[in-house]
């Protein structure tokens, strides 16, 4: 290791010292969507007597600084018309980009318009783009556009069925994904438990996944991170978007406010509850079920060099038996965020955001006899990070980051008869910081290095109480031995860590490359999550003088090749990660409002290796991908399965997807997509014993996850018929509209959520007879799912 | 926590189905189940001692016969169980109050089997009495009828870490479904629960009553039934001149705090619902035992507690309701 820093300082002094050896224009801009001046993120800035260039970044902004001279550049990004332009560079060039849409048509198609070879040239691998216009084509559960479902169609992502919360990335779990919305973490990605994600589809402008190779401006947790962006609303007109599908009615609305300054503004609710309402009595006594969200950004362009974006999120689910009873959760993000040009070649953002998960509880039908809890999960960030185009050969990138963390696992109240008690658990606070630097170089027009290094560091603080406990029994709940009280953010412990990210791109010729990275990826809040699938009431813990930070390597190595001018794009990945300190739990652990979770709580070492194979066509009448993934996920825990290796729970060996597009004519299209999934592995009994007339399963040797559910496989076709253009007369019409019919879980296979074991009981047992004990396949959707949508917008 | 999620996920749309699947388990070796739960008084007191056996098999599990039992306390007074039939030992009182252990002192039980030691040992812990026993009248919702609710009515004993069992009888039927363990720490449901000295909380006072179906319709936990008709009554009731007023019998067992663990883990590993429940379900582990083999290769489960039982019953009248308002 100590070979690669110095390594990495070398390389970035001989930048630095090369800056000036010659002099150097800047090229730069903002680069934007004609329709509606939505910047781009990721277009491909290519210089042609360079043979490479650059992307603009997640503002839209590009930057490229080249010796006096003239140049073709080129600006490509998919499903928009390349845009070639002659410059003559002689001093800095401000230059503004606006590409048109390329015409969805079938016309289109035939004038095989140059499509981009992102994933050969960029440095980037083991990443998963999808753009909102192919998931809007994809078929979805109950005809909801749903981000997250789109984004288990791509190599390396899974879940362990629906209704599950989040996504899985490469065997690792829900809780090692770190979301970001505008940049603000997302704590719980999902409405209904899990089978709609948070993210409404009108509001957002691009989502990037980041499974390996991440750069250093990227920390926190160690299997992936998913990046959604919020759109800017539309700077040129007004635009109003509205939808009503099987779930979700929806209305999106932005446009300019000044000519410096747009908004976007969309929400979404469930309206099963107001039919309901509507046409009976069941829920006036207050029961009811429901769920929205609403996202809203707006944008300032104060002038050249500085811009400012606000954007929100707020989100509910509510679960009501009655007026007294019920459940609830919800995230609320709020990001400001500034860019600022100190010059033509430093680019800088500053963002503060906060970010709130909780949920709460109320049972009980009195207020004499009742239980309310409260969790919650606060965060606040300052984060100011600076972009150097040093010269075309050289992007660094470095900033900070700083997180405060407030854990509130219960605010916990009961009353029984009249008489209140109070069971709340302290808060806990923690600081989360890091100092990170990133350099990409261009060495030659085949090799490009991306590297860099992180510093993080998480401070646990008071005040509260701080328990030690025994060194453990493996596998076993820990011995409490201490409890001491702690002042006002006195630091109970502290951890630092240094992680290095390292990437490498050769590429022999154009549409090939081959890249290899390395990172080392640090996570100091851990999700305490011990059901089969992630749930909502999950709490979120911090790293503690019990719990360490989990500490994720990963080596990916990997092949890209496009064919016949990138219209067939193909890639094969080999990854390996090794986790330290992996959260584990012993046999029963009790994880909600309990004082000494972590003694609960375990370490183990967990292990993820495997291939992904993705096959992708972009053009032609039938288009679409193919991707497969083999893959093992184990953990190794002391005390837990013999001390030997086991399964995780998100092990899933293979994983075959297939998304097809078929545009049949101007107006019809069709989609279908395709998964099969190696069963989850689970835990079977083998044996049974009766205790005080109980019936109880046994384990032999208590073995975890050495059996599997059955396979999980399922076909989805859509339909999308769009709205006529043109009036009878002749006349466009002003409005655009489409119906989408989706029939999830074509042939209707039962595909088992878990397997579990039950003891039947419809009849009461005979004294000295023995319960009945059977195995029960549950399937979250049992049959076939057919759903209309109907989306317009004007 | 595990009884309030069936509340929440049985409002939730059902679009899921479930079957049974015959699932082919691997084999095992069978191993000693050490079934100890020892009451403080003066009755015959029982251990029983049977092999595990194949999952799906519920024939009546094999006794072994010609093991050595035996309890002694903290003072050396030792308790010899005999054996009387297969795989039952058990103890005999001396005479009306020759009561079995007393509060506070530690029970060692030793066994010897196929010349294997297996101890453990457990603190005899007591029971609060039970006050009363009432019932409250609620109005049916979402198909369920109108009933008469049991509640039983005790205080936790004051001092953190009392554990109890509260078993429950309706009309005679012990109720000994999975879903109707119903188990307290301190009052409330789990360790840190906050319930120290308290009333038992409303569910656990209300784990007293079974969700009996008849022909797929909710039968009421409890009712009063009148011979006919009678406007002068307030209350409700139901016409029948062969049924009578069902009645509850309630037992706490005072249990030890590992005990609680052992039957709050039995809960989540049997009490399976299906449905949306099982997004909440835990993966199946065994169950924790506090019965050691002396050899590291034997491998024993079951459980042994010494406790204390109080009870009460009552049958419903008019004079039973508690009126809730």
């Amino acid at each position: 290791m100590k070979h690669f820093y110095r390594l990495a300082s070398l390389l970035l002094l001989f930048n630095f010292f090369s800056i000036e050896a010659q002099e150097q224009f800047s090229l730069n801009g903002y680069i934007r969507d004609a329709s509606n001046g939505e910047t781009l993120i990721g277009t491909t800035v290519y210089i042609s007597e360079l043979g490479g260039g650059t992307v603009s970044n997640v503002y839209g902004y590009y930057s490229i600084s080249l010796p006096p001279g003239e140049y073709t550049v080129k600006f490509q990004y998919i499903g928009f018309s390349t845009q070639e332009k002659k410059i003559t560079l002689n001093e800095n060039i401000r230059l503004e980009i606006e590409l048109k849409p390329e015409e969805t048509q079938l016309e289109a198609v035939e004038i095989v318009a140059e499509a981009e070879d992102y994933n050969v040239s960029e440095i980037e691998m083991s990443t998963a783009k999808i753009d909102i216009k192919t998931i809007e084509r994809m078929p979805a559960f109950m005809g909801e556009v749903d981000i997250i479902k789109s984004l288990q169609l791509l190599p390396g992502v899974t879940t362990v069925g629906e209704g599950a919360s989040g996504f899985n990335v490469r065997g690792g779990s829900v809780g090692q994904n770190l979301i970001l919305l505008d940049e603000a973490p997302v704590y719980n990605s999902s409405h209904l438990f899990g089978f709609f994600s948070v993210f409404n589809p009108d509001a957002v402008k691009d989502v990037k996944l980041y499974k390996g190779g991440i750069p250093s401006q990227y920390g926190g947790r160690i299997a992936s991170i998913l990046d959604v962006r919020m759109k800017e609303g539309n700077a040129k007109e007004y635009k109003v978007n509205a939808g009503v599908g099987a779930v979700f009615s929806r209305l999106a609305v932005e446009g300019p406010i000044t000519d410096r300054s747009s908004f976007i503004i969309a929400g979404r609710r469930s309206y099963a509850d107001l039919l309901v309402k509507a046409f009976s009595d069941v829920l006036n006594d207050g029961a009811g079920l429901y769920f929205y969200d609403l996202t809203a950004k707006t944008n300032y362009n104060i002038n050249d060099k500085n811009r400012v974006f606000l954007s929100g999120y707020f989100g509910r689910d509510v679960f009501k038996f009655d007026e007294q009873q019920g459940f609830d959760w919800g995230n609320q993000t709020t990001t400001l965020r500034w860019n600022h040009l100190f010059s033509d070649r430093l680019f800088s953002n500053f963002t503060f955001y906060s970010s709130h998960f909780d949920y709460a509880f109320s049972v009980g039908e009195t207020r004499r006899d009742e239980f309310n809890w409260e969790s919650q999960i606060v965060t606040y960030d300052i984060k100011p990070e600076l972009t150097y185009f040093i010269n075309p050969s050289n992007e660094l990138i470095f900033g900070a980051d700083l997180l405060l963390y407030v854990f509130r696992p219960a605010r916990a109240y009961g009353t029984s008869n009249g008489e209140r008690t109070d069971v709340s658990l302290e808060d806990k606070r923690a600081l989360e910081t890091a100092l990170y630097v990133g350099n990409k170089q261009t060495l030659s027009n085949q090799i490009t290095l991306q590297y860099g290094l992180r510093y993080s560091g998480f401070r646990y603080m008071g005040d509260g109480t701080v328990y030690s406990y025994q060194d453990p029994v493996p596998g076993e709940r820990k011995v409490l031995t201490g409890a001491e009280s702690v002042k006002d953010w006195e630091t109970i412990e502290y951890y630092q860590n240094l992680e290095p990210r390292f990437s490498a791109k050769y590429q022999p010729y154009r549409s090939l490359s081959f890249k290899g990275s390395y990172n080392r990826m640090v996570q100091y809040i851990h999700l305490i999550s011990n059901t089969i699938a992630a749930t909502p009431i999950d709490v979120w813990a911090p790293s503690t003088n019990n719990i360490k930070p989990q500490i994720g390597d990963q080596f990916t190595i990997g092949a890209f090749k496009n064919f016949r001018s990138n219209s067939w794009e193909t890639s094969v990945e080999f990854y390996y990660r090794k986790t330290r300190n992996q959260v584990d739990y012993i046999d029963g652990a009790d994880i909600f409002i309990n004082e000494f979770l972590e003694a609960d709580l375990l370490r183990g070492t967990g292990r993820a290796k495997g291939m992904e194979v993705y096959i992708r066509r972009n053009e032609g009448k039938v288009n679409g991908w193919i991707s497969y993934s083999l893959g093992k996920s184990e953990i190794k825990t002391p005390g837990v399965n013999l001390d030997q290796w086991y399964p995780a729970r998100f092990d899933q060996t293979h994983n075959f997807k297939l998304a097809a597009f078929y545009d049949l004519n101007k107006r019809v299209s069709f989609s279908a997509n395709f998964a099969y999934l190696t069963g989850t592995p689970t835990t079977y009994p083998n044996h049974r014993y009766e205790i005080q007339g109980m019936t109880i399963p046994y384990i032999e040797d208590n073995l975890r996850n050495q059996s599997r559910i059955p396979a999980y496989h399922r076909l989805d076709l859509s339909a999308t018929i769009q709205g006529r253009k043109y009036k009878k007369n002749g006349k466009p019409r002003r409005v655009e509209d489409n119906l989408v019919i989706t029939v999830y879980n074509a042939y209707a296979r039962e595909n088992p959520f878990s397997v579990y074991f039950a003891q039947p009981s419809e009849q009461r047992l005979d004294p000295g007879e023995f319960t009945r004990t059977q195995s029960k396949q549950f399937s979250m959707i049992g049959f076939r799912f057919p759903s209309i949508a109907y989306n317009l917008k004007f | 926590m595990h009884r309030i999620i069936p509340l929440i996920v049985s409002v939730i749309v059902v679009i899921s189905c479930e079957r049974v699947v015959d699932l082919e388990l691997n084999e095992a070796d069978p191993i000693l189940v050490v079934d100890a739960w020892i009451s403080r008084e003066a009755l015959p007191q029982e251990i029983r001692l049977t092999l595990t056996r194949d999952y799906y098999d519920r024939t009546t599990p094999p006794g072994v016969r010609e093991a050595e039992v035996s309890i002694t306390d903290e003072n050396g007074k030792a308790y010899e169980f005999v054996e009387l039939d297969s795989g039952i030992y058990r103890w005999q009182p001396l005479n009306e109050i020759d009561t079995f252990g007393e509060i506070g002192l530690a029970y060692f039980l030793e066994i010897s089997f196929e010349g294997n030691n297996y101890s453990s040992v457990s603190i005899m812990t007591d029971a609060p009495k039970i006050d009363s026993i009432t019932f409250r009248f609620e109005e049916g919702v979402f198909g369920f009828p109108d009933s008469y609710f049991g509640e039983f009515w005790a205080r936790d004993l004051e001092g953190p870490d009392d554990a109890y069992w509260i078993k429950s009888w309706k009309n005679g039927q012990y109720l000994g479904r999975p879903s109707e363990i119903n188990i307290a720490y301190d009052g409330a449901f789990s360790r840190g629960g906050g319930g120290d000295g308290l009333l038992f909380i409303q569910p656990i006072r209300d784990g007293v009553n079974p969700f009996d179906q008849e022909d797929g319709d909710f039968k009421p936990p409890f009712m009063i039934y009148l011979p006919e008709k009678n406007d002068t009554i307030d209350f409700h009731y139901e016409v029948s001149d062969t049924l009578q007023n069902d009645s509850l019998y309630v037992e706490i067992h005072s249990i030890s705090p590992e005990a609680f663990f052992f039957l709050n883990q039995v809960i989540s590993e049997t009490s399976r619902e299906g449905g949306f429940g099982e997004l909440f379900a835990t993966p199946m582990a065994n169950v924790i035992t506090n019965i050691e083999s002396e050899s590291q290769d034997v491998r024993v489960v079951g459980f042994f507690n010494t406790g204390t039982r109080t009870s009460l019953g009552r049958r419903i009248s008019f004079d039973a309701i508690r009126e809730v308002r």
